[in-house]
């Protein structure tokens, strides 16, 4: 009786329609938010229009950085001659004063590309300044990938470049493990706000989260109450 | 002390009719207005600074208008050349500027950027307005205003500010799209509704409305002119039509030189109103046709000609026509090609101009959410996901159109209207498009063709249509929740890209 009401009303079919996908929508949020993967935590630059040219068992080292806390691998932009697979690297991360904080390795083999590098342990504090070295533990040439170095970027050190134009490595800094976007929120928060207005701050993001939840929950109200009876 | 004013009849008349006047306007404008701009405040402070396409010549052309009262002189015009003034360019070195865009996320930077941006830097740079420079000045004119407002405060707040008051305009596209699609289907509020606030969660005029971009305003005159064209074709052509016609086509003229594709389509509309009338004095009809033609053209083709004359400034990018001379080079024939090909599937008798599928890859995926500088999109099951779900939308339209169309037949002269205006636009684009691209590889973005977002509004109103009076809300209701699901999954997506 009651079933037959709701599938007589059309207001009634608005609100299961509405609440419906509304649930839909919220479980692939959840789900979206469970998702465990890699997380960066930082990165120095963006682009890699060049590189650096790093001969067997030659060094590069890239000072100036600075290393996030929490840091328990690095990411640089690598691989072999001209887009072939690079070999076996090793890293050093060095704080200012050239104690080294962490070491790491990549695999022996890896494509062209944003390829992991796992430190032996993990960056407990923001270090400025650091240096990191990459060693070139194979018998090909390696390519690392970055920017012309210009205003406050510092070049690395490198056997050569291309073309001879100096240019900063490009790094990115990752958790150790991996972990959900849930664990991340804080951390997004805190990011939010930086080069924008003076006055936002990482409440900011949660505003913004909130506000659209409550965007999509007034348009559904809304629709729903044109309905007729 | 405090001193209370007397009632000043004459004072408060004027406030009373303002009021009186926004009373009129439907509620469901307010509802998609309030939803859009409050939409794209939100995407104003999720998106980083400069990450909205071409910001940075739009804000040196803001800058320099605020600052000096006057409109900047093309300088060096090519696109992807920057040259910002002092304090921009501050800016800019603060947050790492890519296509890519990744910021850094260092706070210690960021204390830097704002100290540096503390000082005393110059702000007047004519040259900064780059490729912008030969955009007419209205929306710049615009800007300046919160602009000016916020002159105290440092680069990032003058920023948001312009950011903030551009999103007005994305409440004024939901609002008009609203508006239109309650003058095509009258009898059902659900059903327009449902169009106009699945425009106020699109992600991608969301995304560009919260940024320093002209082409916020020219997506809400768009849609006011796709308004005043249906209500003059549906209620007759009045003066005060005709002035709401010329007015709406003269800001999107001043907007961007895109909306010149919209001429022919509202002549068409003057021209088919006439004729309807010819057996009465059509003198009633031809004032205020002449009127809107007037009001609409006269003022961009006034820019045209002081620009040129004053300033030496050429006479239009998208507008330059079959015979401007062109990148990719070819003749009439092989633009009329180009453009074909750009939204539809190649006849035999065409050369293949460009070898991968454009209106899938281009504009659907673009219309879903490819955003930043086209930097980064949803994954492709998320496309393939929306192309079902955009099936299933043009279905229950034609489902629509099928149980209504007596209704349409009797209205031919409406549709062709509408698709003389889409067509219009399109061609303005796609000429644009060929002449600013290399072969086979067009630049071109799902954003040109937002001027055309009322289309949209009137597909999810028909769509909602298809289910009658007793299941039509119920499908409203599920495409405007699967809609603010969408927008809200395109800001996920833009803090994924930007901020982990």
């Amino acid at each position: 009786m009651n079933g037959r009401r709701i599938f007589a009303s059309p207001r009634a079919l608005a609100i299961l329609a509405a609440v419906g996908v509304g649930l839909i929508a919220l479980l692939f949020l959840a789900r979206t938010l469970h998702r465990e993967g890699y997380r960066r935590i930082g990165t120095n630059i963006y682009d890699v229009p060049t590189h650096a040219i790093v001969p067997p068992g030659k060094r590069l080292c890239q000072p100036g950085e600075w290393v996030p806390h929490g840091t328990g691998a690095v990411y640089p932009w690598v691989g072999g001659e001209n887009g072939k697979p690079g070999g076996l690297m090793t890293l050093t991360v060095s704080a200012p004063g050239g104690q080294v904080l962490a070491t790491g390795r990549s695999s022996p083999t890896f494509p062209t590309g944003l390829n992991r590098f796992k430190l032996d342990r993990t960056i407990d504090h923001d270090v400025r300044g650091a240096t990191l070295c990459f060693t070139n533990r194979s018998h090909e040439t390696a390519f690392m990938y970055g920017s012309p170095a210009s205003g406050g970027i510092k070049p690395a050190q490198a056997p050569a470049y291309q073309d001879g134009v100096p240019a900063a490595i490009r790094l990115d800094y990752y958790a150790p493990g991996v972990v959900s976007y849930w664990s991340q929120l804080g951390r997004i928060a805190d990011r939010f706000p930086l080069t924008k207005a003076g006055f936002l701050g990482p409440w900011s993001f949660w505003v913004c989260m909130v506000v659209l939840l409550g965007l999509a929950a007034a348009a559904a109200v809304r629709i729903v109450r044109e309905a007729p009876r | 002390m405090s001193v209370a004013a007397p009632a000043m009849p004459g004072g408060v008349r004027p406030l009373a009719r303002v009021r009186a006047r926004a009373a009129a306007v439907p509620r469901g404008f307010w509802a998609c207005f309030v939803i859009a701009f409050v939409n794209a405040c939100v995407w104003a402070v999720v998106t980083p600074s400069f990450q909205v396409p071409d910001e940075v010549p739009h804000i040196g052309y803001v800058q320099y208008l605020a600052e000096t009262g006057r409109v900047p002189r093309p300088m060096d015009t090519q696109a992807g050349h920057f040259d910002p003034s002092q304090e921009e360019l501050a800016a800019m070195a603060g947050v790492p500027f890519s296509y890519q865009g990744t910021p850094s996320w260092d706070p210690q930077n960021d204390r830097g950027v704002q100290k540096a941006l503390s000082g005393k830097l110059d702000r007047k740079h004519e040259a900064a307005a780059g490729a912008a420079a030969n955009y007419p000045p209205l929306y710049y004119a615009l800007e300046a205003i919160p602009y000016r407002v916020f002159e105290g405060g440092s680069f990032f707040d003058r920023l948001l500010a312009m950011r903030i008051f551009s999103a007005l305009f994305a409440g004024f596209t939901a609002g008009f799209c609203f508006l239109f699609a309650r003058e095509l289907f009258p009898g059902s509020r659900w059903a327009a509704l449902a169009g106009g606030l699945a425009v106020a969660f699109q992600p991608l005029m969301s995304f560009v409305s919260g940024g320093v971009n002209p082409e916020a305003l020219l997506y809400a005159a768009s849609a006011a002119l796709f308004f005043a064209v249906a209500r003059t074709l549906r209620r007759g052509l009045t003066m005060r039509r005709a002035l709401g016609i010329g007015a709406a086509l003269a800001v999107a003229l001043l907007a961007k030189g895109t909306a010149f594709g919209f001429v022919p389509g509202v002549i068409l509309a003057l021209a088919l109103m006439i004729w309807c009338e010819r057996k009465q004095s059509l003198r009633p009809l031809l004032k205020p046709a002449i009127a809107a033609v007037a009001l609409g053209v006269v003022p961009f083709l006034a820019w045209l000609v002081f620009g040129k004359i004053f300033f030496d400034r050429p006479a239009g990018t998208a507008t330059a026509g079959l015979s401007a001379t062109t990148a990719s080079g070819g003749g009439i024939n092989a633009q009329l090609s180009y453009v074909w090909q750009l939204y539809l599937p190649r006849l035999p008798f065409m050369h293949d101009l460009i070898a991968f599928n454009v209106p899938r890859i281009i504009w659907f995926d673009g219309f879903v959410g490819r955003l930043g500088y086209s930097s980064y999109a949803f994954p492709q099951w998320v496309n393939n996901l929306a192309l079902w779900i955009a099936g299933g939308l043009v279905a229950l339209a034609g489902v629509a159109i099928v149980r209504f169309r007596a209704a349409v037949r009797a209205r031919w002269m409406e549709v062709l209207v509408y698709f003389t205006m889409c067509a219009g636009v399109m061609g303005a684009v796609g000429l644009a498009i060929y002449r600013l691209s290399s072969f086979g590889a067009p630049v071109a973005q799902a954003r040109y063709l937002l001027p055309l977002i009322p289309v949209y509004a009137a597909l999810i109103a028909l769509a909602s249509r298809a289910g009658g009076r007793r299941f039509g809300p119920a499908i409203a209701a599920a495409i405007v929740v699967t809609m603010s699901a969408h927008g809200f999954a395109a800001v996920m997506l833009s803090i994924h890209q930007y901020y982990t």
